[in-house]
């Protein structure tokens, strides 16, 4: 009755805003993720699959345009960097005295993985893709198990034993994998890579600019030469790692040497040539996404340079002097710079020779401030176009020629493969014999691993080498008296073998901290 | 309420005849006049002038004057109007009075908002902390955050920035989520989800904080940060015009004590300095001024009161080329139709903008390691720009070899700009004396700009020029109905209260960017983003709703004894069906022991409040519980070196059982008023306890996953307190007034669990001072939140450690058995106990009020001073002058390193002159009711032993703890001095 009386008192206004709040009474509570974002889901065509591609091609990149990513290889004997400022964590791993809580050492570890997951991703749902073109599919699987080989070799390269993980939103503890088995999966993953890429890559500005079944053949090359080195000395993959190098020779994908190692590293001929076998293509000046190990930084402060790269002395005279007398020296002009540094309006262009430098004077690698001087973009920059080689093909055609030499069977074909090199860096057509320049005789292994030393000096494959074939403390007392030491620290190089990170990087603290359990 | 409009009317009936009867017999004898005023000197109408014992009365007209014929010669005369004091005054015939009325600050029949309703703070059960408008009109400010500030206990503001416009950090009881949103929750009106920053303070009547959960609890899922209910003013009697008018100067407070450009070439070798080097602080920092104007007018005519304002705000930062920008409207109107139905409408609209300020306005540079960083450790050998004004250089490899931060400032250009449209709809109707429904429809609209261009952009490369323009819009509505009813059954009083309510909001938001340019000489490109070879772009849209229903029982028994019971049930679009409704209960009593006490005793009242709520935490962000690919340019790959590929990306794992955090609070209060209600004491002591933390939970580098990190719910926080607040009318004599407010918090933090692990380590907001390896925080079990890391400084190695193979002059740190520096807790950043004090003097036509603030036992994280000193760049800070030499050997390093230590932790606590305003009222001037000046002065001084800017700022975010208190080029709060004038007509 109450309730009654009460309607009766409400205006018809009162009554329309109750069937307003009425109306609101079945709120929408669900979301609807479709509408903004791209879910797993949709990983069931081609075309999402090539964007994830391009993705981890991405993601290879965000880690390899930095000088930490290379962070090992400054333990080469080839390069160097200054004492202090903020290069103690480079100066650590160039002397070998890295502890857990070292700077820069977390980079190289953390974007590979962030390679391998996003490679995970599309390789664990490659049954779900059945839209689209699906022979593209084979191409670009192929890559995903390429680049996951790829992070997995320098992950093992850098850190020695790392968890393997194959699964995504794991929620397994990650463990250390045995070496073994961490080189298993790179080699399985090669071999579906090299079954699955194409003997040309369609569409592409340069050879190497994606991967072909060569380039999957190169790196398993490269995998076999460390299965057979150090740690795991299995010498029968010397014959497998020929096998393969010779494969990527003979099979027709197009690999030549450069007429000019310089060019290769300009801006402007960075595509002109068929040298890389895999290459990771800089776009700085369009993406704001270059080159970061490049450029300023490997000049001195003195010219306003980040003081990040630079030559080993020792190397250095070394490289003079073999240079001088196998008449090699277009290819050690090609190395250093000796020409004067258009830089800084203030203070003036600094010196041609780098002893005059007053602040830490070191050789500048032309592979890293740059092939030619003139080209400001690089110079100028810390973040420049400039490729970056991962693999190219003298370095094929040396693994071929010390392959072949450590297993044993040593052909006029490996001969060949060294005498190659050796042509272009004495400025010759490296197709043509020259009995000036040619090898034919001698310890062919030994022969093609100074010839790799030279060859790719400052592109930190040299520490990879000297830790193969467990040479490391040789070549880090091999110190010009002109070296300089850390004064701040009085510290030198350390020569001890058995040092638990002398041969691998230590995984960093932070690393420890998320997974005690990875401790060494 | 039907009642007292009666009273009311009745009243005014009474004094009008009074009033008619008076003036016919005004020839009589016996007549007195007079003038009634407020503390200002604001004539006050319509206050009753009653002659004891008679029925003979009076009001005082628009001017304030009044004029009585008394019946005796001599007689008492009681003066009295709603919210002052009453006063008996003796008066003889002939007399001319001039009164001034004290405001009644007998806080018990104060009237307390407390969500969906109010209540008397006699009646409260809850812990519920209330700033009028009078305690902070006195103050010049433009920010509604400086009105909190140490106004309330339990309520911690701290201004973690001094830029113009920057971020101000308000944490309700100690913080209770780690890696989730601990700002509390702001309601307008009714509306929830307001925006401090938006606010003019001057249309503030109230601002109510729900401190304990018993008392939040009615918010529920967004309730467990605490409530800030802010209640605008509204109009009431006769037409009033304020015009208020302050200007102010601002400069850093102080001057860190670098090198000169000589000492500096000298100590780190650089090429010699070039026409006199630069001097940073002095090309960086700026004597800013200030104007805020503020115009209000208010009053009530017949049915409709009306309340409208505007404010205009031009904050110049005292960083260069830094500006803030605020203009407001607000109209607050409200009607009556009929007996039983009122309307009301508030609208406001306000424009922010900022000028060159960064994350959320808390920073003049978009690069962490940029602005005041960088000025204090950037190469001052050379002047920033030659003759020709062009820029000498850009960038030196000594010191911090970033882009010159000068440049950088100087040539950027960008702009926030920010609307905010709220437009809020009260309709109350009684349906019969006890039952009433409300409706509240908030509708608020916002949209936002950004556009932004920098020539020479921040970083460590010069890069070429780059611009960014984007656009968001967010609308939101709220729709909340409300019943209440009310019962009384003998001395016991019953009000039940339901609600329904929906919140909905959605953002939508484009945005694009694009650099290096086809064209040279481009001025601020961010609109011809086009002419850009390097594009990105961006949209997106966000929604979320919430479904909530409330009910809530309040019951009082014979004015003694108070009971409320609340319960919220919360559903979010946020979280799964399954895990998607929340309830969250509270109960609290209070008992009065008043009727016990002695009439004429120490104590007028003794209340003792107690109570228990649970409250959630839903601060995540929409779909977080889905899994997706990332799609955005950083995804893309260019395989010939110029033009872009799509790329998309793993976005990382995610928990699809998401719910929310819960928050159980535990809270004991007394309430003690003594000597004739001029004390009042309230004391709380209060257990929370976070469960079920929305934490960004840790995963390994191996797992690949992009943010290292996924949001899942573990770990509980417990904060435990005490909060307390005095206040005290000490002198009220006719001529001199004396108000003070004391108020102090504690607080005490522990993390009982995470989950499994004992700890992580983080590095707050991406700032990483030590590289990206470096933790500068540590989350432990056991420990308080806040936590500083880092490795323990014993000095420098000796001469005489040189046989061990020690550097003589390097610095020397504890190290374990592996020859390691020992990381470990080395300070905390969250302070424990903070105070306010608050007076309000008048004497005569003189009002001053001084606040002082207090903020104890925190420690300070001094990354700026750990560069300036020589971590990893050359140093630039005198204290290097005293370093290490072979034949003094001090305890100060003579080498760089790179470790961060408790060498940088220094102490943070201070005690602050926050206010300090002195205003004289002019009286008896014509054309003008009131005209008030005043000079006052903001941080004039700081006692503190902290050596760096400013103690209270800190480079990191406000909405977590993760990293409280470290200075990383922190944004230091200027001293000001302002003078301003009031006018009211």
């Amino acid at each position: 009755m109450k309730i009654h009386k009460i309607y009766k008192k409400v205006s018809s206004k009162i009554l329309l805003v109750l069937l307003v709040c009425c109306a609101f009474s079945c709120a929408e509570l669900d979301e609807n993720p479709e509408e903004v974002q791209l879910s797993p889901e949709a990983l069931s065509s081609v075309e999402t699959l090539r964007d994830i591609v391009t993705g981890i091609y991405r993601n290879t990149f965000n880690g390899a345009r930095w000088s930490d990513y290379y962070l090992a290889s400054y333990g080469g004997d080839d390069v160097t960097t200054h004492s202090s400022k903020n290069k103690i964590g480079f100066r650590e791993s160039d002397w070998r005295s890295q502890t857990i809580s070292s700077d820069r050492t977390l980079l190289a570890y953390r974007d590979s993985y962030i390679v391998i997951a996003a490679a995970n991703v599309a390789i664990n749902a490659q049954d779900d893709i059945v839209n689209g073109d699906l022979d593209l599919k084979d191409i670009y699987l192929g890559e995903c198990y390429f680049l996951r080989a790829l992070s997995y070799l320098h992950l093992t390269r850098t850190y020695g034993r790392v968890p393997i993980v194959l699964e995504v939103n794991s929620t397994e503890a990650p463990v250390r994998a045995e070496f073994v088995e961490i080189y298993q999966l790179i080699e399985a993953d090669l071999q579906k890579a090299e079954s699955l890429l194409p003997n040309n890559y369609p569409g592409i500005p340069a050879l190497g600019a994606r991967p072909s079944k060569g380039a999957a053949k190169a790196f398993l090359a490269r995998l076999y030469m460390h299965w057979a080195g150090y740690p795991v000395k299995d010498n029968g993959k010397y014959a497998l790692a020929a096998t393969k190098a010779k494969e990527v020779i003979d099979g027709g994908f197009g690999y030549e040497l450069s007429d000019s190692l310089r060019k290769m590293w300009t801006v402007a001929d960075r595509f002109n040539h068929n040298e890389g076998v895999f290459t990771l293509v800089a776009c700085a000046a369009v993406c704001n996404v270059g080159n970061r190990t490049t450029g300023r930084l490997g000049l001195p402060s003195t010219t306003g340079g980040w003081n990040e790269t630079f030559g080993e002395i020792a190397f250095y005279e070394d490289m003079e002097a073999a240079a001088m007398a196998e008449g090699t020296m277009v290819r050690y002009n090609d190395t250093y710079i000796s020409e004067l540094i258009p830089r800084g309006k203030k203070p003036h262009k600094l010196g041609a020779d780098w002893r005059t430098f007053s602040d830490e004077a070191h050789p500048i690698l032309r592979k890293v401030a740059g092939g030619d001087m003139s080209e400001s973009v690089v110079v100028n920059s810390t973040n420049t176009d400039l490729n970056r080689y991962v693999l190219r093909y003298a370095d094929v055609l040396l693994t071929y020629a010390e392959a072949s030499g450590r297993s044993g069977n040593v052909t006029a074909d490996a001969w060949e493969a060294l005498n190659k090199v050796r042509r272009r860096a004495a400025g010759l057509d490296s197709n043509t014999p020259d009995a000036g320049i040619d090898l034919i005789a001698g310890d062919l292994a030994e022969l093609a691993y100074t010839e790799r030393k030279w060859e790719l000096a400052g592109e930190f494959e040299r520490w990879h080498d000297l830790v193969r074939m467990e040479r490391v403390a040789d070549a880090l007392a091999n110190r010009s008296s002109e070296e300089l030491v850390d004064i701040a620290n009085s510290k030198t190089p350390s020569l001890d073998t058995s040092g638990k990170y002398f041969y691998f990087n230590p995984l960093p603290q932070v690393v420890i901290d998320r997974a005690p359990q990875l401790a060494d | 309420m039907k009642k007292t409009k009666l009273k009311h009317s009745k009243v005014r009936l009474l004094s009008f005849f009074m009033f008619v009867l008076l003036t016919s017999m005004s020839f009589s004898q016996g007549k007195v006049t007079g003038t009634i005023t407020d503390n200002s000197g604001t004539p006050v109408p319509g206050v009753n002038i009653l002659e004891t014992g008679t029925n003979n009365g009076t009001v005082t007209d628009f001017d304030g004057n009044f004029s009585i014929t008394l019946q005796k010669n001599t007689s008492e005369l009681e003066i009295s109007f709603l919210g002052f004091k009453s006063q008996q005054k003796t008066a003889s015939a002939g007399d001319t009075l001039t009164i001034v009325m004290q405001e009644d600050l007998e806080s018990l029949n104060e009237v307390i908002v407390v969500g969906y309703g109010t209540s008397k703070r006699s009646d409260l059960t809850m812990a519920v902390s209330s700033v009028s408008s009078k305690s902070f009109e006195k103050q010049p400010l433009f920010r509604a955050e400086d009105a909190l500030q140490s106004r309330a206990a339990g309520v911690q503001v701290t201004k973690t920035s001094g830029a113009p416009g920057g971020g101000i950090k308000i944490r309700i009881r100690g913080t209770n989520s780690i890696t989730r949103g601990n700002n509390p929750l702001v309601v307008i009106d009714g509306v929830i989800g307001g925006d401090l920053s938006t606010i003019n303070p001057n249309d503030i009547k109230s601002l109510n904080i729900l401190k304990d959960a018993s008392a939040s609890a009615i918010y529920g899922a967004r309730g467990a940060n605490g409530v800030i209910l802010i209640t605008t003013k509204k109009g009431t009697g006769v037409a009033k015009l304020d015009v208020n008018y302050f200007t102010s100067i601002s400069s850093i407070p102080k001057r860190l004590p670098v090198f000169s450009p000589q000492q500096y070439a000298d100590i780190n070798g650089t090429p010699a300095v070039v026409d006199g080097g630069t001097d940073y602080q002095d090309e960086f920092f700026q004597t800013a001024i200030l104007n805020n104007l503020q115009l209000s007018a208010s009053g009530k005519e017949g049915k409709l009161s009306y309340f409208l304002s505007g404010n205009y705000v031009d904050q110049e930062g005292i960083v260069i080329n830094t500006d803030y920008e605020r203009f407001s409207l607000r109209a607050n109107l409200e009607t009556r139709v009929g007996d039983n139905l009122k309307i009301g409408l508030n609208i406001y609209g306000a424009r922010e903008k900022r000028h060159n300020l960064f994350n959320g306005g808390s920073r003049a540079s978009s690069d962490n390691r940029g602005g005041v960083l960088s000025i204090l450790t950037y190469d001052p050998t050379y002047p920033v720009r030659n003759a020709d004004g062009t820029y000498n250089q850009l960038q030196s490899s000594y010191g911090s070899i970033l882009v010159n931060p000068i440049a950088v400032i100087t040539e950027k250009n960008n702009n926030n700009i920010n609307d905010r449209f709220n437009i809020n709809l009260n309709l109350s109707y009684d349906f019969s004396p006890a039952f009433n429904y409300t409706l509240i429809a908030g509708n608020s609209i916002g949209h936002s700009n950004s556009e932004n261009y920098a020539l020479i952009p921040d970083g460590s490369s010069v890069i070429p020029p780059r611009a960014s323009f984007s656009s968001s819009n967010l609308t939101r509505y709220q729709l909340s109905n409300v019943f209440s009813y009310n019962k009384d059954i003998g001395n016991t009083k019953i009000k039940l209260t339901g609600i329904y309510e929906v919140t909905k909001s959605q953002i939508k938001s484009a945005g694009g960017a694009s650099g290096a340019y086809s064209q040279d000489g481009l001025d601020n490109a961010f609109y011809l983003l086009e002419l850009g070879t390097n594009h990105t772009i961006n949209a997106n849209q966000i929604e979320s709703t919430v479904q909530s229903f409330v009910g809530r029982a309040e019951v009082s028994i014979a004015q003694n004894l108070f009971i409320t019971g609340i319960l919220r049930v919360d559903q979010s679009s946020t979280f799964r069906k399954e895990n998607r409704t929340g309830y969250f209960p509270s109960v609290s009593a209070a008992y009065s022991i008043k009727d016990w006490l002695p009439e004429d005793g120490l104590f007028n009242n003794i209340k003792l409040r107690g109570g228990y709520g649970e409250v959630g935490n839903d601060n995540i962000p929409a779909l977080s519980t889905y899994s997706q690919l990332v799609l955005g340019t950083n995804e893309n790959y260019a395989f010939d070196g110029v033009s872009s590929a799509i790329g998309l990306d793993y976005a990382g794992q995610v928990d699809a059982d998401l719910k929310w955090e819960t928050t159980k609070q535990f809270n004991v209060g007394l309430d003690f008023t003594f000597l004739n209600n001029k004390l009042n004491l309230s004391i709380d002591w209060y257990k929370k306890n976070t469960v079920d933390l929305l934490l960004n939970a840790p995963l390994p580098y191996s797992s690949g996953d992009p943010n290292g990190q996924y949001i899942t719910n573990i770990g509980e926080v417990e904060n435990t307190g005490i909060d307390l607040s005095l206040d005290a009318n000490i002198i009220d004599k006719n001529d001199l007034y004396w108000n003070a407010n004391f108020n102090l918090s504690t607080t005490s933090n522990k993390i009982i669990s995470l989950g499994g692990v004992d700890q992580i380590l983080v590095q707050p907001d991406g700032i990483r001072p030590g590289g990206g390896q470096i933790n500068t925080y540590a989350i432990e079990v056991g420990k308080p939140l806040g936590q500083m890391y880092g490795a323990t400084f014993l000095g420098t190695w000796k001469t005489a450690d040189a046989v061990d193979g020690e550097v003589p002059g390097s610095p020397k740190y504890l190290r374990d058995s592996d020859g390691e520096n020992v990381l470990g807790v080395i300070g905390n950043g969250i302070p424990q106990l903070t105070w306010g004090f608050n007076n309000t003097f008048s004497y005569k036509g003189f009002d001053l009020n001084v606040l002082l603030r207090g903020v104890h036992d925190f420690d300070v994280y001094n990354v700026t001073y750990s560069e300036m000193v020589g971590r990893g760049k050359n140093a630039n800070h005198v204290d290097f002058l005293n370093r290490w030499t072979p034949t003094n050997e001090t305890e100060t390093p003579s080498v760089l390193d790179n470790v961060l230590s408790d060498r940088y932790i220094e102490k943070g606590g201070f005690v602050r002159l926050s206010n300090i305003t002195l205003g004289y009222t002019f009286k008896n001037i014509k054309l003008i009711q009131s005209l008030k000046v005043h000079v006052s002065g903001q941080n004039l001084f700081t006692i503190t032993d902290y050596t760096g800017f400013d103690p209270e700022v800190s480079a990191t975010s406000n909405g977590t703890d993760l990293g409280p208190s470290l200075d990383y080029g922190a944004y230091p709060n200027p001293r000001t001095v302002t003078l301003g004038v009031n006018i009211g007509f």
